[in-house]
């Protein structure tokens, strides 16, 4: 009587502890998603870390180890965020899953533009995924290269996404918006200023065309009057110096116009696409 | 009838422990096991976080060591004078008090204002014993940084081993006779002939294009009066008295960005020498347990 008495004692002892540790772990999964509801990220991830550390049966290891890298995410912290990440993908118990930490893996990689990094990633799981996933895949691929500058190669993705994807209309139309670089150059060769005008600076393009213009003349003048050492010495120092100034700057100004020209895209994209981003 | 009063007894008391003893060991807020957490936290250098499980410990217990943890956290953190704070009050207890000390010299060595730290230093009743050869090596790494002090080469010798005093007299070498150029010097040269006081503070192809540049210009200018080309000859004269003045000027620069080269690539190198080193200063096991 008295053993059996003993032995219920001790299945109740190890029950009790057990259930009220589950319960306490619980409750603790309760409050640290509760920070996370309100936003409060910094004490969520405390939270979220405290249950980690005293959940020694490893039961939340892979909803912890994602949360608090969204987390680490939501802070803009993408190395941490990542290494989370990388935590719970130890941990996931199907491919679902797999793919779908390696995708968010390939967004922060996205959002810190490791372009290569993002692609090596993307072509890892294409390898492995079914017709869906090379859908979501490609949609990946084409934000890797909207984040990488590269409108063209994103309209292409998008296009094996859906033929009338939206971002693949917004990526042609910034590609179409872009000024071309070479032809900035070019024209600059043709006729001093122009490329400056053509990227819309126009105050620089008539100094440059001024300059050059000036120079030319007192280089042709020399020569004319047979100073062929003042010839030289304006044409090289003077005419061609600004000459060359001139091109460098139609350069510059395409290159900067087709920053501002990105960046305002990424803008719209960031504040108005109301489907998935990084 | 004995028998069922015993167990119900047993039973009583086995289940009321039980209640004690899960609220003891579940409660994953008790004192104890913010402490526990929190040291898994610092040892993570996630030591925000640590911070403010040491904190929770500390309102209800009273530990030296989570203490010091909580001022070193503070310290890696770059709060030095925070760390200092917390350290100083530590400096009466039985176990860590020359820890704390040195942490407190160590953290106000941090700040990075040698002149404040030598002062410390030199006026402090607290040089911990036990680590005073430490604080006498962060003394003259300090003057090593410190624009207006000298390090002393017999403590040099005296307190860093043979290869350490090696590296550290090239160090005080290149502070002593640091590769400086005057920028009176250089305006002056490229006064005299322009440019050569850029090749004078290592721009040596500024300097020849600066020469040339000028160079051509005065000839411009002088050939145009010679042929009577009024309007071209005060245009290259204007010219050249601004390359000529501009390189004047831009020598004077030139010396004032080597000598800032100079200063930046003697403290970053000692810096990452001295990192390679941790300072001299010792790591403290407790630390990790």
């Amino acid at each position: 009587m008295i053993k059996s008495v003993i032995n219920i004692i001790l299945i109740l002892f190890c029950c009790t502890n057990f259930l009220s540790a589950q319960d306490e772990l619980s409750r603790q999964l309760n409050f640290a998603d509760n920070l996370f509801e309100e936003g409060l990220y910094f004490d969520a991830i405390t939270e979220y870390k405290r249950l980690l550390f005293f959940d020694e049966n490893k039961k939340y290891d892979f909803d912890i180890n994602y949360k608090i890298a969204v987390c680490y995410k939501k802070g803009a912290k993408f190395d941490e965020s990542i290494k989370y990440f990388s935590l719970a993908a130890l941990s996931a118990q199907n491919e679902e899953d797999k793919f779908e930490i390696n995708l968010q893996i390939v967004r922060l990689n996205i959002l810190r533009k490791t372009t290569g990094r993002s692609l090596q990633l993307l072509n890892d799981l294409e390898t492995k995924s079914n017709y869906s996933q090379k859908k979501e895949i490609n949609y990946w691929r084409g934000w890797t290269y909207m984040f990488d500058d590269k409108w063209d190669s994103a309209a292409v993705y998008f296009n094996m996404v859906d033929y009338d994807h939206e971002l693949k209309n917004i990526a042609n139309r910034v590609e179409n918006d872009k000024y071309s670089v070479t032809f900035a150059k070019v024209i600059s060769y043709i006729l001093p200023g122009s490329g400056q005008f053509y990227t819309g600076n126009y105050l620089s393009g008539i100094m440059s065309l001024g300059w050059t213009a000036i120079w030319g003349y007192l280089t042709a003048d020399a020569f004319i009057d047979e100073r062929v050492f003042d010839g030289f010495a304006i044409g090289d120092l003077l005419f061609l110096r600004f000459y060359r100034g001139n091109i460098q700057n139609a350069e510059k100004f395409a290159v900067q116009e087709n920053i501002k020209i990105s960046n305002k895209a990424l803008r719209y994209l960031q504040n108005n696409y109301k489907g998935i981003k990084p | 009838m004995l028998n069922s009063n015993f167990i119900k007894s047993i039973l009583i008391v086995f289940l009321s422990a039980f209640a004690f003893t899960n609220g003891q060991t579940n409660d994953i807020f008790s004192p104890q096991n913010r402490l526990k957490f929190g040291n898994s936290l610092f040892y993570q250098k996630d030591y925000l976080r640590a911070i403010g499980e040491f904190k929770s410990y500390l309102n209800s217990e009273n530990n030296d060591t989570v203490k010091f943890k909580m001022a070193f956290a503070l310290s890696q953190m770059g709060r030095h004078i925070e760390a200092e704070d917390n350290f100083k009050g530590l400096f009466f207890t039985p176990d860590l008090s020359e820890e704390a000390k040195l942490e407190y010299f160590k953290s106000n060595f941090f700040r990075n204002d040698s002149k404040m730290f030598l002062q410390l230093i030199n006026n402090s009743p607290f040089i911990p014993e036990k680590y005073e050869r430490n604080i006498n090596q962060l003394k003259q790494i300090s003057m090593l940084t410190e624009e207006n002090s000298i390090p002393d080469t017999n403590e040099i010798k005296n307190l860093f081993s043979e290869i350490e005093k090696i590296e550290l007299m090239k160090f005080y070498f290149r502070k002593v006779n640091p590769e400086m150029k005057s920028p009176e010097t250089a305006a002056w040269l490229s006064a005299i002939i322009p440019g050569l006081g850029k090749i004078y503070a290592g721009e040596i192809g500024d300097g020849i294009t600066s020469f040339l540049f000028t160079g051509v210009l005065s000839f411009l200018a002088y050939d145009n009066f010679k042929a009577d080309h009024k309007f071209r000859a005060w245009l290259f004269t204007g010219l050249a008295a601004w390359f000529y003045g501009g390189n004047i000027y831009g020598s004077a620069a030139a010396a004032q960005n080597y000598n800032a080269g100079v200063k930046y690539g003697f403290d970053n190198d000692l810096k990452i020498y001295l990192n390679s080193k941790n300072y001299y200063l010792p790591e403290y096991e407790f630390l990790n347990k």
